[in-house]
């Protein structure tokens, strides 16, 4: 018999937590999800979204001590989880992620896309070129745009209705 | 009365506050008698759109799914006339969304349309706050368009170089905002609307220029998630709580560090908390006490002896003031926004000159100074959220003139 597959999900800052644990949800709905989270963190936040709690000693995401991310980290090895997520991109949670012995490793970002992050950056690197490529060109090609065609105010005052707005309510 | 809801943003558990006004007004109306039902947009790639689960609602939702670059105007579009007309309403709500919805009202334009707006999303096209440099900014896209596209990519420039997809880009993108053409599109589509429901006077100022008519609606408090409290007692030191998004500049934490530094030379009675991360920088006076959820912020009120909002944009609404006057606690407020009409001045509450900090600090002072004023103005808050803006209350006063409005076709 096969055992459930696990996610462990490491806490971020405010709503997006939540959200993530949603996401998470959606997308494994077999899956024991294990909501990883500092002591201060509200529990009623994860009703229904998390299988299980693990309370870290320290926000991680706030660092302090070495000897204090190291007690994260054994924390999240001993879970043995299969499939790993932080939240948002940076160097100290890659490395996180990457000692947390889970075959799988994910970084949510800001806005919701979903980044593998393999041990090897190379791929990873080559992605966010690509899409910095690609997000000049757009921006330059917007910004010929609004500078060389500009808005035509056509149909002038005509524009806005004459007839009296008729407003309810209290204002 | 067969009511259609568009909504390019809706998740539930609610993600804002346009979700838990789309939620409460569509159970209300469904009581009331009428069939609803409601379709969202849905981005798998990302989780800022259409984070809903059908199966869990109390009413009818249908996830229409436009994963990441397929979110185009034409494509959405379609996409929403198609699944609306196979309901076959008699009227259709937009509601909130942001660059896209022009093209969707065209799509509908076969039905009557009331068109909601929840922030300043029509006037601005940087941020749906219409704030700038610290202050409430004079432009509208309307009437200053070159302003405000220069501006707008000023802002969301950084965004576009790197590839961020958030909600409000990714909108601007697939609209083509940045176009000249939009305003046109932006204007047709509001000629073509039955009705337009906005929370605040300001809003309609804005828009009542180019819409046929407006409905100021405010929105409502849940009264039995946030019920009258008991005051803590004055002998303690008291705690001044200020809720919401208390880390978003425009909400004015720095006013209100501000006025407490200036409090804080004369008395040490009293300890601010705020709803912003834990790693702000703390005194012996403030402290940031990180994201609470609804249930959390309704206890945190029983510990608070005052709410202040030191809001530094035009709220559309304030729902936060809202909340503090249902759980029976006076509010001290900047006269600003929707917040100058859910606080009563003197009754419910203190209103202080926005971005004045000795006037803020003022205004906490005297109700420090006199318990028996708060609790007053608490009591008062408190019949005044259950009396007027209750859910029920909100929808069964405002919406059936709405409804007359879009039944008669804008006739009306």
């Amino acid at each position: 018999m096969s055992r459930t597959f696990r996610i462990g999900a490491l806490y971020s800052r405010g709503p997006h937590f939540p959200r993530v644990l949603q996401k998470l949800r959606e997308q494994h709905p077999g899956a024991q999800i294990t909501a990883i989270i500092p002591p201060e963190y509200p529990r009623d936040a994860l009703e229904g979204l998390a299988d299980a709690v693990v309370v870290t000693g320290q926000n991680a995401q706030m660092g302090g001590h070495w000897k204090t991310a190291f007690a994260v980290l054994a924390q999240i090895r001993a879970g043995k989880y299969d499939h790993f997520v932080v939240m948002f991109d940076s160097l100290k949670l890659r490395l996180l992620a990457a000692g947390s012995g889970a075959a799988s490793r994910f970084c949510h970002s800001v806005d919701g896309r979903i980044i593998p992050l393999s041990r090897n950056p190379l791929p990873a690197l080559l992605r966010a070129c690509a899409r910095s490529v690609r997000g000049h060109i757009v921006y330059a090609y917007i910004r010929w745009v609004v500078y060389h065609r500009p808005v035509e105010k056509s149909q002038g005052a005509g524009e806005k209705k004459e007839n009296v707005v008729k407003g309810i309510g209290r204002i | 009365m067969r009511i259609a809801f568009v909504d390019l943003m809706f998740s539930w558990p609610p993600l804002g506050g346009a979700d838990v006004d789309l939620f409460h007004v569509v159970c209300e109306l469904r009581r009331m008698g009428h069939e609803t039902h409601v379709f969202v947009a849905h981005d798998p790639d990302g989780w800022d759109r259409g984070m809903v689960s059908p199966d869990t609602m109390p009413f009818p939702v249908t996830r229409l799914d436009f994963p990441g670059i397929a979110l185009d105007a034409p494509r959405c579009a379609a996409a929403f006339r198609d699944a609306v007309d196979a309901w076959r309403p008699d009227a259709v709500f937009v509601c909130d969304g942001f660059f896209l919805k022009p093209r969707i009202i065209l799509a509908l334009s076969h039905y009557p349309i009331a068109l909601r707006y929840y922030a300043y999303e029509m006037a601005c096209h940087r941020d749906i706050l219409r704030f700038k440099d610290g202050a409430p900014c004079p432009n509208a896209y309307l009437e200053t368009p070159e302003v405000c596209r220069r501006c707008a990519l000023e802002s969301l420039g950084p965004r576009i170089r790197r590839g961020a997809a958030d909600a409000w880009t990714r909108e601007y993108l697939a609209a083509r905002a940045y176009a000249p053409e939009y305003r046109a599109t932006l204007l047709e589509s509001l000629r073509r609307v039955c009705a337009t429901v906005v929370s605040n006077g300001t809003m309609k100022a804005l828009v009542a220029p180019y819409c046929p008519e407006v409905f100021v609606i405010p929105g409502g408090v849940d009264v039995a998630a946030f019920s009258a409290m008991p005051m803590p007692p004055a002998d303690n030191r008291r705690v001044i709580l200020m809720p919401g998004r208390a880390e978003d500049p425009a909400k004015g934490a720095a006013l209100l560090c501000e006025a407490g530094a200036m409090l804080w030379e004369r008395r040490q009675d009293f300890q601010i908390l705020a709803t912003m991360p834990e790693d702000a920088p703390k005194t012996p006076w403030f402290r940031p006490i990180g994201w609470k959820t609804r249930k959390a912020l309704a206890a945190l009120y029983a510990e608070a002896s005052i709410c202040a909002i030191p809001s530094l944009w035009e709220e559309p609404f304030g729902l936060v003031a809202l909340e503090a006057m249902a759980c029976g606690r006076p509010v001290c407020a900047a006269r600003t926004g929707g917040l100058v009409d859910i606080v009563v001045d003197g009754e419910t509450g203190l209103l202080f000159d926005r971005g004045d900090a000795a006037d803020l600090a003022r205004c906490l002072a005297r109700l420090l100074d006199d318990p028996e004023l708060a609790a007053r103005m608490g009591a008062a808050g408190r019949r005044r959220a259950a009396s007027e803006y209750a859910w029920d209350r909100v929808v069964a006063q405002h919406y059936p003139p709405v409804l007359a409005r879009l039944q008669s076709g804008g006739e009306h």
